[in-house]
C-alpha cells in the first residue's frame, strides 16, 4: 500500500509537472527535460489583399507582416503595405488613392499553449502612419432642386503629399498549420489622430486606415500566412508565467 | 482566459458596429448643398407686405415648366453655365375678364465657386451674382405685352447658402 502510494504520487507529480510545467519551477525536477520556448521572427503576406486584385479590379497592394518574440507574452509587431492603387466609386465622388504605410506596435498573448504549441490570441496596439496621393477622377455637384440635370465634372486632379497618422487596437489570432507556418486573422479598430487633408476635398480612404467615416474611427482586418523563423530557444522559467 | 476571448468577441462585434452603423453614404436632409436663388414677391404698393403670386416659369432652352401659388420662390441657378435666363409667367384674372398671362425674362450672369461638402454630398456650387444685377436683368417678352415685373431689389450678391432672400420681386 504504501509503495503504490510512493508510485502513484510520483506518477501524479510527472503528469502534472508535464502539463503544468510554466507555471512549476523546472529545476525542483531534475528527471524533466527542461521546457523551453523559441524566439524569433514572424513573417508573412496578407492573403486579404494579396487575393484582392484576382476578383476587384479597383484594387491593388500588398501587406508585409511580421513579428519579433521579445518575451514569453510580448511581441514586437509591424505591418508595410502599399497601395498601388485604389479607386472608390461613390455616388458623388470617384476617387483613386495610392500610397504606403507602416504600423508599428506590440502583441500581448494571453492564450496558455500546452507542451510546444505556438498559438495566439492575442491583443495589441499600433501606432500607423501612411504617405499618400488622391486622384479626383470625377464629381458631380449636389443640387437639391431637380430641375437641372445633374452635373458631373471630370478634373483628373491629383492631391499629393498627403499624411496621417492613427493608432489602432488589435485583437486577433494565429495557428500554426505546418511546421512554422501560420494562419492569423486580426481585427482592428483605427482612431485618426491627424492627418493632412487635400485642397477643397477630404481624405475619404487613407491606405493601412481604410475607409474613413465622418468621425475619426476606422476599422480594419487581415488574413495572414507567415512563416516563423527560429532563431533561439529560452527556458521557460518561471519568472515568465502569470 | 474566456474573459480574453469574450472581450475579443466584444471587440469584434464593436468594429463591425462602427463599420456599418456610421451612415455617411446619403447625403443627409438639412445639408446645405448648392443653393437656390430665394426669390420672395412683395406688393408693389406696399413694399412690406408678401404677395401670393400664380407663376409659371421655365428655363430658358430647357422644357419643364414649374408652378407655384406662392410668394416665395427657389430658382435653381445652372452650374455647368455662367447664365441663366427664366422666363417667368405671371398668370392672373382681373375681376372681369379672362384670365391674362404675362411674360417677362429674368436674366442672371454669375460667377461659379465649387466647394467639397462630404463623401455623400459630394460639391456644392456658390454662386456671386454679377454687380450689375438690377432691374435691367428684367426684360419684357417678344410679344411685348409690358412688364408685370415693377422692380427688383438684390438684398445679396452672394448665393452660398438658403437660410435668405437673395431677391425681392414687386408686383
Amino acid at each position: 500500500m504504501k509503495h503504490t502510494l510512493k508510485y502513484f504520487f510520483s506518477i501524479l507529480l510527472l503528469v502534472s509537472s508535464a502539463l503544468f510545467s510554466q507555471e512549476m519551477p523546472t529545476d525542483s525536477i531534475p528527471s524533466v527535460p527542461v521546457k523551453s520556448e523559441r524566439y524569433g521572427l514572424r513573417l508573412g503576406v496578407d492573403l486579404y489583399r494579396l487575393s484582392r486584385p484576382i476578383y476587384d479590379d479597383n484594387f491593388s497592394g500588398i501587406e508585409i507582416v511580421g513579428d519579433y518574440r521579445y518575451n514569453k507574452k510580448f511581441y514586437i509587431a509591424a505591418e508595410a503595405g502599399f497601395i498601388n492603387d485604389y479607386t472608390v466609386t461613390d455616388e458623388q465622388v470617384n476617387f483613386t488613392t495610392k500610397g504606403g504605410y507602416l504600423k508599428i506596435g506590440f502583441d500581448y498573448n494571453a492564450y496558455e499553449n500546452w507542451l510546444e504549441m505556438e498559438n495566439m490570441i492575442y491583443a495589441g496596439i499600433r501606432y500607423g502612419v501612411s504617405t499618400f496621393s488622391q486622384n479626383l477622377n470625377s464629381y458631380t455637384i449636389y443640387d437639391s432642386s431637380d430641375y437641372f440635370e445633374d452635373v458631373t465634372l471630370y478634373p483628373n486632379h491629383e492631391y499629393s503629399g498627403l499624411t496621417a497618422h492613427w493608432a489602432e487596437v488589435v485583437g486577433g489570432i494565429k495557428v500554426e498549420m505546418l511546421d512554422n507556418l501560420y494562419l492569423g486573422f486580426s481585427v482592428r479598430l483605427n482612431i485618426l489622430l491627424s492627418e493632412k487633408q487635400p485642397d477643397n476635398f477630404a481624405n475619404l480612404y487613407i491606405p493601412g486606415f481604410n475607409r474613413t467615416y465622418e468621425g475619426s474611427f476606422g476599422a480594419g482586418f487581415n488574413y495572414t500566412l507567415s512563416y516563423f523563423i527560429p532563431l533561439y530557444k529560452k527556458a521557460a522559467t518561471s519568472g515568465d508565467t502569470k | 482566459m474566456k474573459k480574453f476571448i469574450a472581450s475579443i468577441v466584444i471587440f469584434t462585434l464593436i468594429v463591425c458596429y462602427l463599420c456599418s452603423c456610421e451612415k455617411d453614404d446619403i447625403c443627409a436632409e438639412g445639408t446645405p448643398t448648392t443653393p437656390s436663388l430665394i426669390v420672395e414677391f412683395y406688393n408693389k404698393d406696399n413694399r412690406e407686405i408678401l404677395k401670393t403670386i400664380n407663376l409659371e416659369y421655365y428655363a430658358e432652352g430647357f422644357d419643364d415648366v414649374d408652378t407655384i401659388i406662392d410668394s416665395r420662390l427657389e430658382l435653381p441657378f445652372r452650374v455647368d453655365a455662367d447664365n441663366v435666363k427664366w422666363s417667368m409667367t405671371y398668370v392672373y384674372t382681373p375681376t372681369s375678364g379672362n384670365t391674362i398671362r404675362n411674360i417677362d425674362f429674368l436674366e442672371f450672369n454669375y460667377e461659379r465657386n465649387e466647394l467639397y461638402v462630404s463623401r455623400a454630398c459630394g460639391y456644392k456650387t456658390t454662386f456671386a451674382l454679377d454687380s450689375d444685377t438690377d432691374d435691367d436683368s428684367v426684360t419684357d417678352s417678344p410679344e411685348g405685352d409690358g412688364l408685370w415685373i415693377e422692380d427688383i431689389s438684390v438684398e445679396t450678391l452672394n448665393i452660398e447658402n438658403e437660410d435668405e432672400t437673395h431677391i425681392k420681386i414687386f408686383f
